[in-house]
Parts: structure tokens; C-alpha cells; sequence
């Protein structure tokens, strides 16, 4: 059965609540990180940290106000995951439950799921050579509980359910506050996501990409390439055989 | 009294043998020797994680870091001087074909997009902003490229005789036991 987890933007308070029940569930070491004036801390994702929340003022010139909102950011868990396809040593797997997770002790860290992520989520660490990222605690969601994230968050900002329960929600949630879907109802970023946003401004605004629903045309043709190899051992036997030839006839 | 020279037998064609052909590259050219091998090494290594990667997972993890990526690295580095020596020795230049040159291109392509896959979330990058500007505009598809082009250089350089036809083709010719081996 899948899961998905519905982000509703008009309720996070942005108390980073999910950001440290992530790193005690998953025991991430806690960084050093500088202050920053947009608030966000740590102000990117990283090996050692899973999901933060972005802090985005939105100043309205017209009536000169402001308004805070807060985006809670992690791998997406798309439906088909340009990560999975671009790993070439299937380090990448979609679960049951529609969790992407990264098997660390297959990962060779090549990089190549950071530059197929169109989200930029997978994060590398260069002392330990591998790449990690939110695995929407699979492990707990076996277990019969929600990922940590939504459990720990105080304002009902982050709901997990069955994904067409989340969908369904997402959908009455959007006419509610006549607002906007990011994620399986108005688009399907590469075949719709784990994690659907709703919130009372266009999700791209506050920094969420423009994501087609297809893989980039590069990543299918870069794992089909490797079909050229059959030309090129045939070319090779063919030359091979043809100079064995004319040496047993010398 | 005048002394007869003993002259060897020379037999043509000359009987070509692995140590024969290691020998006479490593007394001509050390930097020929240190191209063709780390040129082997980065084509099978990187054929071995690309096709063999689904079996052998995690246990690729020291070929593509090492022998893929510091070997890399050092190819990448003596890879301008060979070029410069190619272009400025006579010799080499009239054995060259059109199709070699076309391997030259293929790969500073590789070489750039191997670069390009290697500062993706590198901290050395950080230190080095113009590299990592000129670089990002490229990152999202330097893996793509990366493998795409080995595959077309292999195909290309077989089928119209290239590279990988004169590696083929050295490996068979010295693999055919001489008298003097």
C-alpha cells in the first residue's frame, strides 16, 4: 500500500519540530551552521541532515505587508524517482509504501542521483564517499508508525495516510483556502511525489522547481547507451577473426 | 685483416610480443606508457561499475573512488601534455587518422564531464568558484554525457578504426607468443 504525507503551508509555525525529531529518529549529528538573514538553519540540506524547513518572507508591495511562510523540505519520494533510474548500481529503491530510499552499503558515490535529482535533495559527504538523504522513515512506516517528521509536528502541518487519502485531503484543503496543489493533483512531477504541498500561494514562488512529469530524455538514453556495446563487441570479433584469418593464410 | 660484422637474421614482419612492445613504449615515451595504462584502467573500471554495477554494488565502491576517480584525476592532469606531444611530434602526427582525432575530442569531453561529475558537492570545489561556475551550468548532464560518450566512442572507434580498435588490435597482436618471448 502507499503512503504519502500531505505539507500544508498555512499551518507550519516553523518551530523546526521535524527537523530535530529527523535527526533523533535517524541520530544525525547536529552542525555548526552561521546565522543567516533569512532565518533557515541549517540554510541547506546535508548528509547529516534530512529535512529542514525554509523560512520565506513574502513582502506585498501593494498593501506593505509582510507574511511568513514556512516550507518543510526533504526528498520529495517522487513515483518515478530520475535518482533510481540514474544510480547504476541500483544503490536506489521505491518501497511498497512509496519511500525512496538509498541503500548506503551499495552507494559508491558516484553522484550521479545529485545531478539527476531535479529537486537537488541527495547530499554527498566526500570524507565517507556516499550520498544519503530522507528515506521517509520506511523503517517505521513497516513498523505500523508515521515517519518522525509528522508525528513530531504540533500543528498538524505534515498529515501522513494512505496516498489516496493525502490526495483527497490535499484537494479539499485546496478549495478551502483557495489555494494551490504542489505534487499529485494539478501536476505530477515525475509521475507525482510522495510529499503534496498545499499552500495559499503557487508553491514555485516560494522556491519548489518547475518539474515535468517525465524523467529528463537524458537519463533513459544514458541507460540505454550501454546497448552500443553490442555493435562494438561485434565490431571487435568481426576484425578479430578477420585478422586471424589472413594470419593462418600468411 | 678486416672482421665480418655478424648481422641478425631480420625478419620482416617483426614478431611483436608483449614485452617487446612494453620495453621499446616504456624506452621511447614513459608518458605513453603512463597514458595507455591509465586509459585502460579508467575504460574497464568505468565499463565494470556501468554494466557490472546491478551485481557487485557496494564492492565497486573502492574501483570507482580509486582506480576510477584518483586515476582519473592523474589522467586528467598528464592528458594535456600528451596532446601537446602529439601535436608537436612529426612521427606520431603522420600515423595519426581522422578518426584519432576524433578520440582526442571524445575524450576532453569525457575529461570535462568526469571533472564536472567529481565537483558535484565537493568541498575542493568550494575553493575554487570559477570552476564551479563554469561547471554548473553543465552539472545536471555530465553524467549522461559522461556515459553516453564512452559507449559512442567505443562503438565509433571500433567501427571506423579508432582507439579501441588499436587497443583490440595491440592486445591480439601481442598476445601471439614470439620466439623471443
Amino acid at each position: 500500500m502507499e503512503y504519502a504525507v500531505l505539507v500544508d503551508v498555512t499551518k507550519c509555525i516553523g518551530c523546526r519540530g521535524c527537523q530535530v525529531s529527523c535527526k533523533r529518529w535517524n541520530d544525525l549529528p547536529a552542525e555548526t551552521t552561521t546565522h543567516q538573514t533569512d532565518w533557515t538553519n541549517p540554510p541547506t540540506l546535508s548528509y547529516d541532515t534530512y529535512t529542514h524547513i525554509q523560512f520565506k518572507l513574502d513582502y506585498n508591495k501593494s498593501s506593505d505587508t509582510t507574511t511568513w511562510r514556512f516550507l518543510n523540505w526533504r526528498c520529495m519520494h517522487c513515483q518515478n524517482p530520475a535518482c533510481l533510474d540514474a544510480c547504476p548500481v541500483d544503490a536506489i529503491v521505491k518501497t511498497g509504501e512509496g519511500a525512496v530510499v538509498i541503500k548506503e552499503d551499495r552507494c559508491i558515490g558516484c553522484k550521479y542521483c545529485i545531478s539527476a535529482c531535479p529537486f537537488g535533495i541527495p547530499q554527498y559527504n566526500a570524507k565517507l564517499e556516499k550520498v544519503s538523504k530522507c528515506h521517509m522513515c520506511f523503517d517505521r512506516i513497516q513498523d505500523g508508525k508515521e515517519p518522525a517528521c509528522v508525528q513530531a509536528c504540533p500543528t498538524d502541518a505534515l498529515v501522513f495516510g494512505q496516498k489516496t487519502t493525502i490526495i483527497q485531503k490535499a484537494t479539499q484543503r485546496k478549495t478551502q483556502i483557495n489555494g494551490y496543489v504542489y505534487g499529485d493533483v494539478d501536476n505530477k512531477p515525475l509521475g507525482g511525489t510522495g510529499f503534496i504541498y498545499v499552500a495559499d500561494v503557487k508553491l514555485q514562488t516560494l522556491g519548489i522547481p518547475e518539474v515535468s512529469e517525465q524523467t529528463s530524455i537524458d537519463i533513459p538514453v544514458m541507460t540505454n547507451s550501454k546497448l552500443l556495446i553490442i555493435p562494438a563487441i561485434a565490431g571487435s570479433l568481426f576484425y578479430l577473426a578477420a585478422w586471424r584469418k589472413r594470419r593462418m593464410e600468411e | 685483416m678486416s672482421k665480418t660484422k655478424e648481422v641478425k637474421e631480420f625478419e620482416y614482419p617483426p614478431k611483436v610480443t608483449f614485452s617487446g612492445v612494453l620495453k621499446g613504449l616504456w624506452q621511447t615515451s614513459k608518458l605513453d606508457v603512463l597514458f595507455h595504462s591509465l586509459m585502460a584502467i579508467l575504460l574497464v573500471t568505468g565499463l565494470a561499475i556501468d554494466l557490472l554495477g546491478f551485481v557487485l554494488g557496494g564492492a565497486l565502491a573502492p574501483v570507482r573512488q580509486i582506480l576510477h576517480g584518483y586515476l582519473g584525476a592523474i589522467f586528467t592532469i598528464i592528458y594535456p601534455f600528451y596532446i601537446i606531444k602529439i601535436f608537436y611530434t612529426r612521427k606520431i602526427r603522420m600515423l595519426m587518422t581522422g578518426i584519432n582525432y576524433l578520440d582526442f575530442l571524445l575524450y576532453t569531453v569525457l575529461i570535462v564531464t568526469g571533472v564536472t561529475v567529481a565537483s558535484t558537492n565537493q568541498i575542493w570545489v568550494d575553493n575554487l568558484p570559477w570552476l564551479a561556475d563554469a561547471l554548473s551550468s553543465l552539472r545536471q548532464y555530465a553524467p549522461s554525457i559522461h556515459t553516453i560518450t564512452t559507449y559512442v566512442w567505443l562503438l565509433i572507434s571500433t567501427l571506423l578504426p579508432g582507439g579501441f580498435l588499436h587497443g583490440i588490435a595491440t592486445i591480439y597482436l601481442t598476445s601471439i607468443k614470439g620466439e623471443n618471448d
